[in-house]
């Protein structure tokens, strides 16, 4: 099963084309070269996606603690592997 | 009061047509004269699902997701047009002087990829799912705008409309600018991507398309006497400009003079042409004046000729009227590579730089029994090599926007 994580990179990837060597746990949205239109994007295919989105005031999260953030939101484990699956 | 005679040096082309990706493969494909028109896929299941589209064109290929997410085709067209162009001007956008070079780019549509998907998001409640991107990647005057943030040519930036006369609106409109010293070089053409199942449909709605779906390849057919319609087609047409002594003062390679532009209006039917050919008449006569150039210079008109039942009626009555006799050589392009609206000014500009560097006229395609009443000279079947000093490019647009522009070979 795709983690949160997975999902969002394979939208950096595939959607926003961000090269893969600036993609990692560690990388903040600014590493990525992310502005302020692309985070917008990007917020709403995760909620198209997950269901659950990042907040206008936490873009200076990194990858990692996005995915975290994301999952926790999502709620319980088997909710979130739910809305996962619906995202597949 | 005129204005002193101008000839805008053209040192580079850019082309991205349905004969190809490309100032020779495009040029090739012309100069084939074959229909390009075939069933196409995005336009399933409509009354006209047939049109002209740039093969293998993969804009995020060729340009990176990374921009082409948050771009509409149509200036994904241009963009791949516009680097082509400034290479073959042998340009360096890393050292050009930016602020003296202007970019006047025509386009007819909207970009429309995107907002079938946006519409159904709004009409669903889901306006939070409508993409940031819905305005930028579609209005027409970003294609100017990232065409200028692409090359870093960021002096006046433009975008003109003047519908299927857009492109070749912009290629004169530049050439004001640099008659009036407002920049050293333009980055100036058209582009435009209506193959979009809304602009088939409601071109489909005006009567204005080809209905010939059991043979698409036949569909555009200029000046012949079976034409029914034009065929929705997709693509970009870019020229460097330069002031002549700019051109002459780094040595660039100049492939042919744009002397002359005249526009104006028809003032008859909001998408008729005026049947007397009035308009296009004061936009050709303007264009010559402009030049300083008569009758006598124009060797061959790269028409407009649409392959609609009027435009070619009418256009072929104001060229014989004009010239008072039979007019020189003409050829359309859209015969092969069908309407391309926005961009089919630039395309034409384009390649009529072509015909008189390279002497030769493309044909053409489908034209195999010219119209009762039309006094033409129009080159069929293959190229046609041809003495030629000068020549006109006529666009025509609805709304009765008409520019016609005059070329001298280098």
């Amino acid at each position: 099963m795709e983690s949160v994580y997975d999902v969002m990179v394979r939208q950096l990837t595939e959607h926003f084309g961000v090269p893969q060597e600036l993609i990692g746990p560690d990388a903040t949205f600014e590493d990525m070269e992310f502005d302020s239109l692309a985070q917008v994007e990007l917020a709403t295919m995760l909620e198209d996606t997950l269901g659950v989105s990042l907040p206008e005031e936490r873009r200076d999260f990194t990858l990692g603690e996005a995915a975290a953030y994301l999952e926790r939101a999502a709620g319980c484990a088997g909710a979130r592997a739910a809305l996962v699956e619906a995202a597949l | 009061m005129r204005q002193r005679a101008f000839d805008a040096a053209v040192t580079g082309i850019g082309l991205v047509t349905p004969a190809g990706i490309g100032l020779e493969p495009s040029w090739d494909g012309l100069c084939a004269g074959v229909g390009l028109a075939a069933t196409d896929p995005v336009l399933a299941g409509l009354p006209v699902d047939f049109s002209c589209a740039v093969p293998g064109f993969d804009g995020g290929a060729l340009l990176g997701r990374r921009l082409t997410w948050r771009i509409d085709k149509f200036i994904q067209l241009a963009m791949v047009a516009a680097r082509e162009a400034v290479a073959d001007a042998r340009l360096d956008t890393a050292t050009w002087d930016g602020p003296r070079v202007a970019v006047v780019l025509g386009v007819a549509s909207n970009g429309g990829d995107r907002w079938p998907v946006e519409y159904g998001n709004l009409a669903g409640g889901r306006v939070e799912s409508i993409s940031p991107a819905t305005l930028p990647r579609s209005l027409p005057n970003m294609v100017a705008g990232e065409v200028s943030a692409d090359l870093q040519a960021v002096g006046p930036c433009l975008t003109t409309s003047t519908a299927c006369a857009s492109g070749a609106t912009a290629i004169g409109t530049a050439r004001d600018l640099l008659r009036a010293g407002a920049c050293d070089i333009a980055i100036t053409g058209g582009t435009d991507c209506a193959r979009v199942e809304m602009g088939s449909a409601a071109f489909y709605r005006m009567r204005a398309l080809s209905m010939r779906g059991q043979d698409p390849a036949g569909a555009s057919r200029p000046f012949d006497a079976d034409r029914d319609g034009f065929v929705l087609s997709e693509g970009a047409g870019i020229v460097v400009l330069e002031r002549p002594e700019y051109a002459r003062a780094r040595g660039a390679r100049i492939r042919g003079y744009l002397s002359g532009y005249g526009a104006s209006s028809d003032g008859y039917h909001h998408t008729r042409p005026d049947p007397t050919g009035d308009g296009a008449r004061r936009a050709t006569l303007a264009a010559l004046a402009d030049a300083g150039a008569d009758l006598s210079e124009v060797d061959h008109v790269n028409a407009h000729g649409t392959s609609t039942p009027l435009n070619d009626r009418s256009e072929a009555a104001m060229l014989s009227s004009v010239f008072g006799r039979t007019p020189p050589p003409v050829t359309s392009l859209k015969g092969a590579i069908g309407h391309t609206l926005g961009a089919a000014g630039a395309i034409d500009a384009a390649v009529t730089v072509l015909s008189l560097e390279r002497q030769l006229i493309p044909p053409t395609a489908n034209l195999d029994r010219l119209d009762d009443g039309m006094d033409l000279d129009v080159v069929t079947k293959k190229p046609r090599a041809h003495r030629m000093g000068g020549a006109l490019t006529n666009s025509f647009g609805f709304g009765g926007q008409n520019a016609v522009l005059f070329f001298r070979a280098a």
